[in-house]
């Protein structure tokens, strides 16, 4: 008990410190007055006994700083008043403290804008009850020919090259799935569609989910209720959650909108709930608008999903309390080849191999494609940080040496190193909390704006190149904040730790005997000042020299010939309701081709650019009996005149479609080499007869999106009477395209099809697809100048030190006959030799690390001499300019003055 | 004055407390000075007790609420500070005392069969 009444006592003696203080000096005078009685009784005169009283009593300071140790925590007390003489020194000067946080609000700032996006990417795990017993199922197979249906474009290609497992299942194969498991409590399905559906609010997204998704994953709506498995009957009422985004954009957050509808492709459907603003799904790559059940899919995808498409469901399962992974793989793959079983594919197939990752933090897609651009960014803004916390360790160095003299002072009437360097290190770490707190209020400032920076990360485009946002919730949480603090202290302690240490390191007989003129006159010293110079430059040159490379690399990707030629294209996708398609798109075309400044229209299933073509079987006969899967695209007659690719051989499909198909150039390269292409002949399915087409002509290759190999394809005339889900149409205008689109619009309208997604421009399109490098590189380009700014402040601050500390010996050269050019090519020498260090390390060190980022580059090589080139020149250059002022003041210093100075 | 130095008795941890509360347990209200005076007499050697070392030890004592500080006068009508010892504080004393006695008994023993 003692123990705690000590403890309150002392912080009670903490908080009432003047009392306490002012009845120990009380204490003590009387003491003194005693012990002077004494002196006097024995005969001294006042004066005399006042002083021996106090030679009597002994060093008086120390018993109060003893007095006040024992009574109260002295490190508290100390720890306050170091940080009262930091903020009076710090008020002192204005100017050098502003800066300072300011700097250090952009680099700490920076540092946890992205670490809150890698945060929601990597850390946060589903707002759901127990995520962590969910598991996503995917599946591998060298042959995949019971998948039917999927998609196998390039980006496919791609994706399973690189070891990624296909998440995708049919809802059959679904179905038996769920019903068999044991050691799952339930699967689920959904599907998230590609394309957004036009509605009254503008494009929105849908995602398809079973009856039991939000029982399985564990939420719970915000208001209403989630879908259940009544919802989820064939003859299901038409009924959709809607997300918090949606209810806030679309429906102005309306506390009635359980009575309201959102009209979907001629479907009303009731809104029965509004899930959460965090509830982003499972995957969190994709935005999600709409969720409606699974039963009303032939609602709102033109050809409904077939129960045997592969690509109709991901299953996400929520596992039994202790069940091991290894037992429900097993299960769930026994269920799954047995479906394959049922319905075994006319083809050679390998029965495919399950996969379950947890998918407590959401399936991967947004991790995979974010991944990579997020580390170049954390590099960068971490980069930003060190070049900050060099920069102002060299200007707490060089206030430093201004403050010798008060340093020297404290040191020399007792105070103790250790209380020097701790007084110091409170400067610096009250200005990194400053700078935190200036960061933290940005962060949480921008967030509407960090969701948008992950959107332009994701590379998710709609159909019509629309950038389609990632449905997470970036707002910083205390993850975040926790990084803020931690990033704070530790940048205070890296900036201020070494200046700290230095100052209080001085030689006190010497800084003392000091003067002007006993200072030497030689080269200057300051070698860690010049080292922090050099580092801050070496890191700038590491930022900038990446920022070169990326644009130019991005300035080599637009210079690629596409193919086609998207200036005056203005495209128009739209969804073919149930009747007749192929007249009402040519009476569309022949009505666009009536709008003013329209040259020409046509029509296909797909924009050109659309990497989703299906693979068709064909049989090639000239090429061998073995069928070959090519994308196929079905088109209008002039489609390749609109679009503006070259014929290279060989005619455009007339009016009539007959059994012609036109190939492209990678087509003839890889099928019929070495022969002439005109008049052979592709068989559509397999070869053992059914339809065949000639190949009437011959086009030129063009480029889907950038950095993708060249595909063969073929293009078919569209189908006379099959109704295609999709179809795009081209127009290309005599001058801008935007002065057309209005009229593009009404007319669509008046012909009574479904816009999926919205008008595009074809040349604002093709610079969509490059938005994510076009981002990147504006970025990496504005920390670049970012860093070079913080640079060129470091040196002038450093500089103007060096001209300030030497101006006595600057005057006595001059007073000598110095040459004021002279002089200034002195001091501007002083920073060329570190300026030129830093250059050359952070060349080497560049060259070093662009290694692992080559291939993000394109057509440039890291070791390109022209960008290093441009950023030494860039670098000499700033460092001049920021050497000039100190460089004139020192060439104007007036001898006189200087000499008398002291 | 190194001489004096090497003279003075360096107080074991703990002792000086003990030294407080047995003054003021036979005299009575003493200041700081008086408890100075007192030790420095009753010691019956040239050590003058450090005012640096007496003050925390005063308040060391006064948190424990072994002793009480009062204002009061001199007889020379001087104010002072007068601390007496609490009930606390005479039962401490005799623990104190008797941990000591042992302490200093052991020590005794040690010394003996050592020589």
């Amino acid at each position: 008990m003692w123990r705690g009444n000590q403890f309150f006592l002392k912080l009670r003696n903490f908080f009432r410190r003047d009392r306490a203080e002012r009845e120990m000096t009380r204490e003590m005078e009387s003491h003194l007055e005693l012990i002077a009685d004494d002196f006097r009784r024995r005969g001294m005169t006042p004066e005399e006994a006042q002083a021996a009283a106090r030679r009597a009593f002994g060093n008086i300071e120390l018993a109060r700083e003893s007095h006040r140790e024992a009574r109260s925590f002295s490190w508290l007390e100390e720890l306050q008043r170091d940080c009262a003489y930091a903020v009076r020194t710090l008020r002192k000067s204005p100017g050098f403290t502003l800066a300072a946080i300011l700097i250090l609000g952009v680099g700490i700032g920076a540092n946890t804008a992205v670490f809150s996006q890698v945060n929601a990417v990597f850390f946060k795990t589903l707002p759901v009850h127990h995520p962590h017993d969910l598991r996503t199922l995917s599946w591998t197979s060298p042959e995949r020919a019971f998948a039917r249906g999927m998609f196998q474009g390039p980006s496919w290609q791609a994706r399973l090259a690189a070891g990624e497992t296909i998440p995708t299942f049919s809802y059959s194969v679904y179905l038996r799935m769920r019903d068999g498991v044991t050691r799952f409590s339930d699967l689920a399905c959904f599907a998230s569609l590609p394309a957004g559906a036009m509605t009254a609010a503008g494009p929105v997204f849908i995602e398809l989910v079973s009856g039991n998704y939000f029982q399985t994953i564990g939420a719970a709506a915000l208001i209403g209720r989630t879908i259940n498995i009544d919802d989820d009957r064939p003859d299901g009422p038409p009924v959709a959650v809607i997300s918090y985004g949606l209810w806030r954009r679309a429906f102005a957050s309306d506390p009635d909108i359980l009575d309201r509808t959102i009209r979907i492709r001629e479907t009303p459907f009731a809104i029965i709930g509004v899930m959460p603003q965090e509830f982003g799904g499972l995957n969190p790559a994709v935005q999600r608008d709409v969720m409606l059940p699974y039963a009303n899919r032939r609602l709102v995808t033109p050809a409904g999903l077939d129960r045997n498409f592969w690509g109709g469901c991901q299953i996400v399962g929520r596992l039994q309390t202790g069940a091991p992974d290894e037992q429900a793989r097993a299960e769930a793959e026994a269920l799954l080849r047995s479906a394959i079983l049922d319905d075994p594919p006319n083809q050679p197939y390998e029965m495919p191999k399950l996969h379950l990752a947890d998918a407590a933090w959401g399936s991967d897609d947004l991790r995979r494609t974010t991944s990579s651009p997020l580390a170049v960014l954390m590099a960068a803004v971490s980069i930003i940080l060190l070049i900050t916390c060099a920069n102002l360790a060299a200007l707490l160095l060089a206030r430093g040496r201004a403050r010798q003299k008060e340093i020297a002072t404290r040191l020399a009437i007792g105070a103790a190193r250790s209380r020097i360097v701790r007084q110091l290190l409170a400067e610096s770490l009250l200005l990194a909390i400053m700078g935190g707190f200036l960061a933290v209020g940005l962060a949480y400032g921008l967030s509407p704006l960090l969701t948008g920076v992950l959107g332009q990360l994701s590379q998710n485009l709609t159909l019509s190149g629309q950038p389609r946002p990632p449905g997470v919730y970036v707002t910083p949480d205390f993850r975040v904040l926790a990084f803020s603090v931690g990033l704070t202290l530790l940048t205070g302690l890296m900036f201020g730790l070494l200046p700290a240490l230095r100052a209080a390191r001085i030689d006190l007989l010497s800084i003392m005997k000091q003067t002007p003129a006993a200072s030497p006159l030689g080269r200057f010293r300051f070698r860690s000042g010049k080292t922090l110079i050099s580092v801050q430059v070496a890191l700038s040159v590491l930022l900038l020299m990446a920022a070169g490379l990326f644009a130019r690399t991005l300035v080599n990707l637009m210079a690629v010939p596409v193919g086609y030629n998207p200036q005056q294209l203005v495209l128009i996708p739209v969804a073919n309701g149930a009747r007749s398609p192929r007249q009402v798109i040519e009476d569309t075309m022949t009505r666009l081709e009536g709008i003013p400044g329209v040259i020409s229209a046509s029509a296909s299933e797909f924009p050109l650019f659309n990497n989703a073509e299906p693979k068709r079987p064909v049989c090639i006969p000239a090429f061998g009996a073995d069928v070959q899967r090519v994308d196929w695209a079905y088109v209008f007659p002039r489609f390749f005149e609109v679009w503006g690719v070259p014929l290279l051989l060989g005619k455009d499909f007339n009016q009539s479609p007959a059994a012609a198909v036109i190939v492209n150039e990678t087509f003839v390269k890889r099928f019929l080499a070495g022969k002439s292409p005109l008049g052979q002949t592709v068989g559509i399915g397999d070869c053992t007869g059914g339809r065949q087409a000639s190949i009437i002509g011959v086009t030129s290759d063009h480029v889907d999106r950038q950095r993708a190999a060249q595909t063969p394809i073929v293009y078919a005339p569209y189908p006379l009477g099959g109704a295609l889900p999709t179809t795009t149409f081209a127009v290309r205008t005599a001058s801008d395209p935007h002065s057309v689109v209005p009229a593009v619009r009404r007319l669509i309208v008046e012909a009574g099809v479904t816009v999926e997604g919205d008008v595009t421009i074809g040349a604002e399109y093709w610079a969509r697809t490059m938005r994510r490098e076009r981002f990147l590189t504006g970025l990496l380009v504005f920390f670049g100048f970012l860093a070079l700014l913080i640079c060129c402040l470091g040196i002038y601050g450093l500089l103007a030190y060096v001209v300030n500390s030497r101006t006595f010996e600057i005057g006595v050269r001059i007073a000598l006959g110095a040459e004021r050019k002279h002089v200034a090519s002195l001091v501007v020498r002083e920073t060329l030799a570190p300026v030129a260090a830093g250059i050359a390390s952070g060349m080497v060190a560049t060259l070093t690390l662009l290694r692992y980022v080559e291939s993000i580059l394109f057509g440039i090589s890291p070791h390109d001499p022209w960008t290093a080139a441009g950023t030494a020149a860039a670098f000499l250059s700033v460092a001049g300019l920021a050497a000039f002022l100190p460089a004139s003041h020192a060439s104007r210093i007036d001898p006189m003055r200087s000499l008398r100075h002291e | 004055m190194p001489g004096e130095a090497k003279d003075r008795v360096e107080l074991l941890q703990g002792t000086l407390d003990l030294i407080v509360l047995r003054a003021l347990a036979t005299m009575g209200p003493l200041h700081a000075y008086g408890i100075a005076a007192r030790v420095e007499q009753a010691s019956d050697h040239p050590f003058t007790l450090n005012q640096g070392t007496l003050y925390p030890a005063l308040v060391r004592l006064e948190q424990k609420g072994w002793i009480k500080g009062k204002w009061g006068t001199t007889e020379n009508n001087r104010e002072a500070k007068y601390y007496s010892i609490t009930k606390a504080g005479r039962v401490a004393l005799g623990k104190e005392t008797e941990r000591w006695r042992r302490l200093v008994g052991l020590v005794e023993k040690l010394l003996l069969r050592e020589s």
